[in-house]
């Protein structure tokens, strides 16, 4: 939209949105800031007053997350697993969403929706059977079996989020290619690939947060502590936590946690501008 | 030598040989635990653990700390086909999970015919006598405890004292004066996370023992005609609940309390009394302003109700031993070692657990509480308060919704009654 | 209109791990509904259709099921009406409008149990903070217990909304900021103001990725679980927050409850199942419409 006017009325109708928005993020911020400075607090400070600030920067507690559990390996884990998977799954699914989401074909419709119910199955269900087959393949205890499992729970919501952003693409781009002599699979390598870069980055990240502390599937499908990821790093500190009551160490593991997504997200929303603005001035 | 005797000694060394490969072959086993990475008691297995395989160097056992989710790993190993040879879980979840599948070793003739690791009885004899009743499940003894956790009522006695309370209440009048004393003083008598849904069943299960006797509650709750609710022992015990309530001697918003807050509350000195398992310390001692002095007393008991004072409740943590497993004895072998004199010191000093077995001292922070298990009466019941580990289903559906509808002062004691009565009547014709 | 079948090549990798390693394994899972297992035995008992007329009568059921519909219907209104209007002000051309979205959304990447403590502090009736600032401006009759049995799902909806904006601003902004400029020129040109531009150039053009939202939005809220069960330090969600979701894992795998039904725990999933299908196939009806081209 064109930048704001500067009226008088635009002028107060300006301030509103801006006091609105303000108050909102400094509330989330504030959430955000009392995590973080709880992690620095001792537990005694904690109970002693739950709002107040820390005493002094105790790094103890990240000392002791860092080293309770291996989260360095966890770390490196996570990374590999996630990145993977979210390779495989873009390069899988964006594919398939070109397909459902462009043509009308016989079935189409059916795709569509047995995509969609996928998404309604809870993946706690599928535990049990996915656990046998994996064990059939021999790649229990692996993150190569744990990727795989990744990859195929995200396909439903991957295949239907890519879907609905390559549907509202413009098609001019793709019938000049096609007039062209580009055969229809050039066409989406060449174009309609590199268009669907907003929504490939919004599903990537969407992806990333949920597999970097998904546990549930890590809990079952890894057994050998090198091969932990660093969500099972986290439920286990929290779940020691809740039993020694070590609140302030919580909030020290999971800000570690929280991190690289945080970073990802803002990374990475800086490609999505760009991204975008490349994607509407060409053609 | 003749040719028979060659012979004979060849095949004699042979078996001489073979005989010693199977001494020595090796054997791996694997632990799956409840425990995380992190708390002391993992600490203390996994130093048990260690050490056994260090003194046995055929044997090799893999911990698997899955933290208290373990019971779906559990359900995918087992279905999966590699099930664990230990499953340490509570005892009431092992029996309606794998136990009552029958996937579980009887330990009761392991248990009474083995040598404990470090002292000179047999491991049944190391507990107090009748310990093993209430975990005994269609006859058979699943789990062998290594932890327990008595409920009690607990105090900061430099409170009580800075008050003016000189002697721990033992009848539920006394009770009732020392709370209207806390609460003239401005403090809250009672602390509680009303949050949890157990937390406020204990009152009342606790009071139903107290007046109907010892593991009354649990005869009315498994009595399929219902009939047993109409005992006015019950219809009594839900009126005092709400005595208290009424009276204000919950501390002020208590429904509202999502665990830790009513512990933090109760350890910063807002509320006077907390009625919890001796987990709770632990999960405080490093958070406690200076000057706090643990106490307990053991729940009071009610004038004309056939419960005795010092009828404990317990509820205990231990390992058992799958069917499935490669070697039981070998398993026995570490397992009894958890339940020795060495291991159980550890875990009453460290982890601040109270042992299972008899020749243990407790920790000092314990002090009232080893003066009460000396004056126990009879064997304990294993709810410590509610049958949230003998009949879970009926627990969620029916108790714990009730009692905290009664807790908040939703319904009345008397439709309180009704409505239990009504509902267990329905789930046991539904369960056929 | 498929002009030559080589295109569906691009679907087949994704089609068969679907339906290999997920679709079968689901109606898999499915059967067992039929069934009354603990998931520990080997043999499932079979019942037919016995559990789910037991579910016909089963108190906890149905309330569970009046709670996700709250969730479904009260939450969805409210995070779709704070999505749009953050969409709204951040299209306006607000400055700073990646930090205003990186903050707004940040709840999504914490870990449950973290916001849950955090607003479980908030709300504390005797040490939180709402209470603290009401009785410091003297409004101590105004104070509540927040997480009580009464107020608690509309506690825990607040902070629901307040995680979930931020999610679907994502999604609505990425499918905003495709928009040409030229078309809002032309708005401009025929002299619409900011709102008319928003409702008449915004919102149709990314009417797929709206459909998209309700749809995410249907399944999110049907399937909430872990942030719900966080609500009471971890050990046992109150029962005024037990949705469908909540009531089959604790059916299905208890957490310290004994319970073990992962027949009749499959049960509840299959009418989530049902009430997913159901709602989608409701929503994608009502807003379809010929895509529009640009």
């Amino acid at each position: 939209m064109p930048a704001l006017m500067y009226s008088k009325k635009d002028r107060f109708k300006t301030a509103i949105i801006y006091i609105f928005l303000i108050l909102w993020t400094a509330f989330s911020a504030f959430s955000l800031a009392w995590i973080i400075t709880t992690s620095f607090k001792t537990n005694k400070e904690l109970y002693a007053g739950v709002w107040s600030l820390p005493k002094g920067l105790n790094i103890a507690n990240y000392v002791k997350a860092w080293n309770v559990v291996n989260l360095k390996r966890y770390f490196l884990n996570s990374v590999g697993v996630t990145f993977v998977s979210i390779v495989v799954l873009i390069f899988l699914c964006t594919p398939a969403a070109y397909v459902v989401g462009r043509f009308k074909f016989r079935g189409s419709r059916f795709l569509n929706n047995l995509f969609i119910a996928g998404m309604g199955i809870p993946y706690q269900l599928l535990l049990i059977p996915l656990y046998r087959l994996i064990i059939g393949f021999r790649l229990n205890d692996s993150l190569f079996g744990l990727g795989l499992i990744y990859v195929t729970l995200s396909i439903p919501f991957n295949v239907f989020l890519l879907s609905g952003f390559i549907r509202s693409l413009p098609s001019e781009l793709e019938d000049a290619a096609m007039i062209d002599g580009c055969s229809e699979i050039t066409t989406f390598w060449r174009i309609m690939f590199p268009l669907s870069q907003p929504g490939i980055v919004t599903s990537a990240i969407l992806n990333f947060i949920f597999l970097w502390n998904e546990y549930m599937l890590a809990l079952v499908f890894l057994t050998n502590d090198k091969r932990r990821t660093i969500s099972l790093g986290l439920y286990s500190i929290q779940a020691a936590m809740q039993y020694t009551a070590d609140w302030t160490g919580l909030f020290a593991a999971v800000v570690i946690v929280m991190l690289p997504t945080v970073l990802i997200y803002v990374v990475l929303s800086e490609r999505i501008m760009a991204g975008i603005t490349l994607g509407a001035v060409k053609g | 030598m003749g040719r028979i005797q060659r012979t004979l000694l060849i095949v004699l060394l042979v078996l001489l040989a073979a005989a010693m490969g199977f001494a020595q072959s090796p054997v791996k086993l694997v632990y799956l635990s409840k425990w995380n990475t992190g708390e002391k008691t993992q600490e203390i297995i996994n130093d048990a653990i260690n050490e056994y395989m260090k003194d046995n160097p055929n044997v090799t056992i893999e911990p698997i700390w899955a933290g208290r989710e373990a019971n779906v790993k559990l359900m995918a190993m087992v279905n999966g086909g590699t099930p664990p040879d230990f499953y340490d879980e509570d005892p009431a979840l092992i029996e309606n999970s794998v136990g009552k599948s029958g996937l579980m070793v009887d330990l009761t003739p392991l248990l009474k015919n083995t040598k404990a690791w470090d002292q000179d009885k047999k491991v049944w004899d190391c507990f107090s006598k009748g310990f093993f009743e209430p975990w005994t499940y269609r006859g058979q003894v699943n789990c062998m405890p290594i932890q327990q956790y008595l409920t009690v009522v607990w105090y900061n006695k430099t409170m009580f004292k800075t008050l003016g309370i000189t002697k721990t209440p033992d009848t539920w009048p006394q009770f009732l004066d020392v709370c209207e004393k806390i609460k003239k003083a401005g403090i809250a008598p009672i602390g509680l996370d009303g949050g949890v849904d157990f937390y406020n069943l204990y009152y009342f299960s606790h009071l139903a023992d107290r007046i109907t006797g010892m593991n009354g509650l649990k005869k009315a709750i498994y009595d399929k005609s219902g009939n047993s609710w109409d005992d006015p022992g019950f219809l009594k015990a839900a009126t005092l609940v709400r005595e208290m309530r009424d009276k204000g001697y919950f501390i002020k918003g208590f429904e509202g309390y999502q665990f830790p807050a009513g512990q933090i509350d109760w350890a910063q000195g807002k509320a006077a009394m907390l009625l919890i398992h001796t987990y709770m310390p632990i999960e405080v001692k490093d958070n406690l302003p200076d000057g706090f002095v643990f106490g307990s007393f053991p729940f009071p008991s009610v004038p004309g109700g056939k419960g005795k004072q010092y009828d404990l409740t317990s509820i205990v943590g231990g390992v058992g031993i799958m069917k499935t497993t490669k070697d039981v004895n070998v398993a026995f072998d570490f397992m009894k070692r958890l339940a020795s004199k060495k291991v159980q010191t550890r875990f009453a000093q460290e982890a601040l657990n109270v042992p299972v077995i008899v020749d243990v001292a407790l920790p000092d922070i314990f002090a009232d509480l080893a003066a009460i298990m000396k004056k126990q009466t009879g064997t304990f019941t294993d709810y410590s308060g509610g049958p949230g580990q003998f009949e879970p289903e009926f627990a969620q559906a029916i108790m714990y919704p009730l009692v905290d509808q009664l807790m908040f002062g939703k319904i009345s004691p008397a439709d309180f009654i009704k409505q239990v009565k009504t509902k267990a009547v329905d789930y046991w014709k539904k369960k056929g | 209109m498929l002009r030559r079948k080589r295109i569906l090549v691009l679907l087949v990798p994704a089609l068969v791990l679907y339906l290999a390693l997920f679709l079968f394994p689901a109606v898999q899972s499915l059967w067992v509904s039929l069934h009354e297992w603990t998931g520990f035995t080997a043999k499932m008992k079979w019942v037919g259709l016995a559990n789910y007329r037991e579910l016909l009568h089963d108190e906890l059921f149905w309330m569970s099921l009046l709670t996700t519909l709250k969730v479904l219907f009260i939450g969805g209104v409210l995070i779709f009406f704070f999505a749009f209007l953050f969409t709204f002000f951040l299209q306006a051309g607000v400055r700073g409008r990646k930090f205003f979205r990186a903050v707004i959304f940040y709840p999504n990447v914490v870990a449950p149990i973290a916001l849950a403590t955090f607003w479980g502090f908030l709300y504390n009736p005797r040490f939180g903070l709402i209470n603290g600032l009401l009785r410091s401006l003297g409004l101590e009759s105004l104070t509540q217990t927040w997480t009580g049995p009464d107020l608690i799902f509309g506690s825990v909806l607040v902070s629901l909304v307040w995680t979930y904006v931020g999610f679907f601003l994502v999604i609505f902004s990425s499918g905003a900021d495709k928009i040409p400029e030229d078309y809002y020129d032309a708005a401009k040109i025929a002299g619409a103001n900011r709102l008319q531009m928003f409702f008449h150039v915004t919102i149709p053009l990314t009417w797929d990725v709206l459909m998209v939202a309700v749809v995410l939005w249907i399944i999110t809220a049907i399937k909430l679980f872990e942030f719900l069960f966080a609500f009471s330090g971890g050990i046992a969600a109150p029962k005024p927050l037990w949705t469908n979701a909540v009531y089959m894992f604790v059916l299905s795998f208890g957490k310290r409850v004994a319970i073990f039904r992962l027949g009749y725990g499959t049960t509840v999933a299959v009418t989530m199942l049902v009430l997913i299908i159901a709602f989608t196939g409701a929503a994608r009806f009502a807003m379809r419409r010929e895509r529009v081209e640009f």
